[in-house]
């Protein structure tokens, strides 16, 4: 496997159990991440964007989720058949995940420090770790881990500094609700980077805040990436966003990864019916920038999703073998550039 | 505010609390049916007995009079004579509270002991049969009559199998702990006497059983349900995320958050316990507050009646302060004021 791929994700299905049936969640997803690119994830809500994210950590919650087909690669290693520690590990050293809403993210009742302490010396193994959490600022009486612990101390106020806290030794000891929501994703921001990963997937990381707070945060992001040398999925709705920061775009609908390439192709040329769609609903003067705006009709239930390619209900292009052949493979439509649609295959 | 200003307000709002709550059983004591002046005085009491009895205890007065009186007393720490035993009540309560309170602490403890491991057990196994066995429990412990599982107890552990006293607190024919508390664990603890510690543990096992048991339903299902609501939350998602091992999630960053609501409802517990001691102390015959306060009711003699419900009501207030100032231990969100 090619050294430079970092995460590879291939026909990747999930399903989850739900009281009305069973919910055909991802549908052959494929996706890759290569070292140092910024991948933009896209699609509507619902559309798969978190569960993919969270299939390469591992972290789909089975049950009631089901992984019932396909493989992930991480650093060119089978996720899926990790033993629980191995993942845990995986997780705590070369993954920083972010999420979409910073105050729910931290635990209200312990302060910043004792999370980021306890996360930062998680990178060891599970029973040194656990002796450093459980025993939280007791640990200092014991000579090793009040040493873990004082290492562990100064790496998050270092961090915090670094993501812009300047009074980060007054305010490491707070509570989460005695920050703003800006300032709590900074937090979580210094905490997923505290390690040292390769990949951040951060899952639509701004939606959450104030619109004045944005740009800061993903500037921010975008110079850590820089500096840490970081590959990136970004999910996010924005592709405003997406063409301002992202090497690389794939675009998701229903469960499926409908077009993956360069973002000067997706933008340029798209392919995909439905990601010409997402363009051409790119609003120009007057709207606000950057959503992405309605294409006719609505996404498909997916108890019971339509058959063959998913998308054949609102496509202006659908064939007769759209519904009837089994769903189109990605296929080639330049270098790096994968579209999975009948009109090109 | 600070803690200090809310603890302020927090002690002076006990006091309407217990004005009402005197007034609330001083009008339902003295509207009971009977004469409690002539049960006092025996069958073959003359007129004149009958009348000094009644001067006595001011019960010829109008009912505001005789409230008025009573609180008066009540403020100078004096909760009126029984009319039976003619022993000042204050006298009484300190003698049987301290074995209530030991069997209502000792069944606390037993119900979180028990509980909270139970309610971890079945949220972390949630529907297979650890979850089933905890529901079990919790369903057939709150439903069975405590009187009648206490008579059964006493029938197979005590008369067949001869494992555990029956009733009382103390084996009679071996001479008490000094008395320091009141408590006789406590007090054989600090006298360095484990033969006692050991023969009052024994006594104390049914009863504290079978008043523990609605603690241990209680806590079992509420903190399960409230482990499986905190176990959804995004922070335990972004703990796994970062690696933390799942231990730690569990009793740390889960359990700290769903105790909450459980230690808010040990002052309630605690206070139903106390009241609701008067069953478990009948059917194991346990010298506590419960059972002076039957005696009592049986002869309506009400200043005891008064004095223990004053006092337990007191005491039931300030073990909820004391819970709501721990909470705010636990949850830092938590302003007083
Ligand atoms: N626990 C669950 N049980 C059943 N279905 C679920 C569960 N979690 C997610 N799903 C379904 O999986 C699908 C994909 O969800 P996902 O969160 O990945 O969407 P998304 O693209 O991230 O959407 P959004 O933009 O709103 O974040 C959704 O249709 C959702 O209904
Ligand atoms: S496969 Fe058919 S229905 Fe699906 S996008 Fe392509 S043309 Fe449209
Ligand atoms: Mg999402």
């Amino acid at each position: 496997m090619d050294n430079d791929l970092l995460v590879e994700i291939k026909d990747l299905r999930l399903n989850f159990r739900t009281f009305d049936g069973i919910s055909k969640v991802l549908n052959r997803v494929n996706l890759k991440i290569w070292r140092g690119d910024i991948l933009g994830l896209v699609g509507e809500t619902g559309c798969g964007k978190t569960m993919t994210a969270l299939s390469i950590a591992r972290l789909i919650p089975c049950p009631p989720g089901e992984i019932v087909g396909g493989e992930v690669f991480f650093e060119g290693e089978d996720v899926l058949h990790k033993t629980d520690e191995e993942m845990r590990l995986l997780r705590a050293q070369k993954l920083a995940m972010i999420f979409q809403d910073p105050t729910t993210s931290l635990n209200p009742v312990f302060t910043i420090g004792d999370q980021m302490i306890d996360i930062i010396g998680s990178r060891t193994d599970t029973s040194k770790a656990s002796r450093l959490s459980m025993l939280g600022s007791l640990g200092s009486l014991i000579p090793t881990v009040r040493k873990l612990r004082r290492g562990a101390r100064e790496r998050a106020l270092e961090m915090l500094r670094r993501v812009g806290i300047g009074d980060a030794a007054e305010r490491i000891d707070d509570y989460p609700h005695q920050f703003s929501g800006g300032m709590r994703q900074r937090v979580l921001i210094a905490t997923a980077l505290s390690g040292t990963p390769s990949l951040l997937i951060a899952d639509e990381p701004t939606t959450a805040l104030d619109v004045s707070i944005q740009a800061q945060i993903l500037r921010l992001i975008e110079e850590l990436v820089d500096e840490l040398n970081l590959s990136v999925l970004l999910i996010t709705h924005n592709l405003g966003v997406v063409a301002k920061m992202c090497q690389k775009v794939a675009v998701m609908y229903a469960g499926v990864v409908v077009e993956y390439g360069s973002a000067i192709d997706i933008f340029k040329s798209p392919k995909h019916p439905y990601t010409i769609g997402l363009m051409r609903a790119i609003p120009t003067y007057g709207t606000k920038k950057g959503e992405i705006k309605g294409i006719p009709g609505t996404v498909p239930n997916l108890l019971d999703p339509p058959r063959g390619c998913r998308f054949h209900p609102r496509c202006e292009h659908a064939m007769p073998r759209c519904a009837e052949e089994p769903a189109p493979a990605p296929v080639a439509a330049g270098p790096d550039h994968e579209v999975s649609c009948f009109l090109y295959s | 505010m600070g803690l200090r200003y809310y603890l302020l307000r927090r002690l002076l709002l006990i006091i309407p609390v217990l004005i009402g709550l005197s007034i609330v059983t001083f009008v339902i004591s003295h509207m009971i049916p009977g004469d409690p002046i002539s049960l006092a005085a025996g069958p073959q009491a003359t007129a004149e007995q009958i009348l000094k009895l009644q001067e006595e205890f001011g019960v010829d007065k109008p009912l505001p009079m005789q409230y008025l009186t009573y609180m008066k007393g009540v403020l100078r720490g004096n909760l009126g004579t029984s009319m039976m035993n003619r022993h000042p009540v204050s006298m009484d309560l300190r003698r049987y509270f301290p074995a209530t309170l030991e069997l209502v602490l000792v069944s606390t403890v037993l119900g979180v002991i028990i509980g909270v491991p139970m309610a971890m057990a079945a949220a972390v196994f949630r529907d297979r049969w650890p979850d089933q066995v905890s529901r079990i429990v919790a369903l057939s412990s709150i439903s069975m009559p405590v009187f009648w599982l206490g008579m059964i107890l006493q029938l197979v552990l005590g008369m067949t199998w001869h494992l555990l006293p029956i009733s009382g607190r103390f084996d009679p024919r071996v001479p008490f702990p000094p008395n320091v508390t009141g408590m006789l664990l406590v007090d054989s603890l600090l006298a360095a006497d484990l033969e006692s510690f050991r023969i009052a543990l024994k006594y104390m096992a049914l009863p504290a059983f079978c008043q523990a048991l609605f603690g241990i339903a209680l806590i079992t299902r509420l903190l399960r349900a409230d482990i499986l609501e905190v176990m959804q939350r995004d922070f335990v998602v972004m703990a796994r995320a970062s690696g933390l091992p799942e231990r730690v999630i569990l009793f740390k960053y889960v359990l700290k958050n769903a105790l909450i609501a459980t230690v808010a409802m040990l002052g309630f517990l605690f206070g139903w316990q106390l009241s609701g001691s008067v069953m478990i102390e009948t059917v194991f015959d346990w010298p506590g507050v419960g059972l002076y306060a039957v005696k009592s009711a049986m002869t309506l003699d009400f200043q005891p009646i008064m004095g223990i419900t004053l006092f337990v009501g007191l005491l039931f207030t300030i073990v909820n302060l004391l819970v709501d100032i721990s909470y705010g231990v636990i949850d830092p969100r938590i302003r007083y004021g």
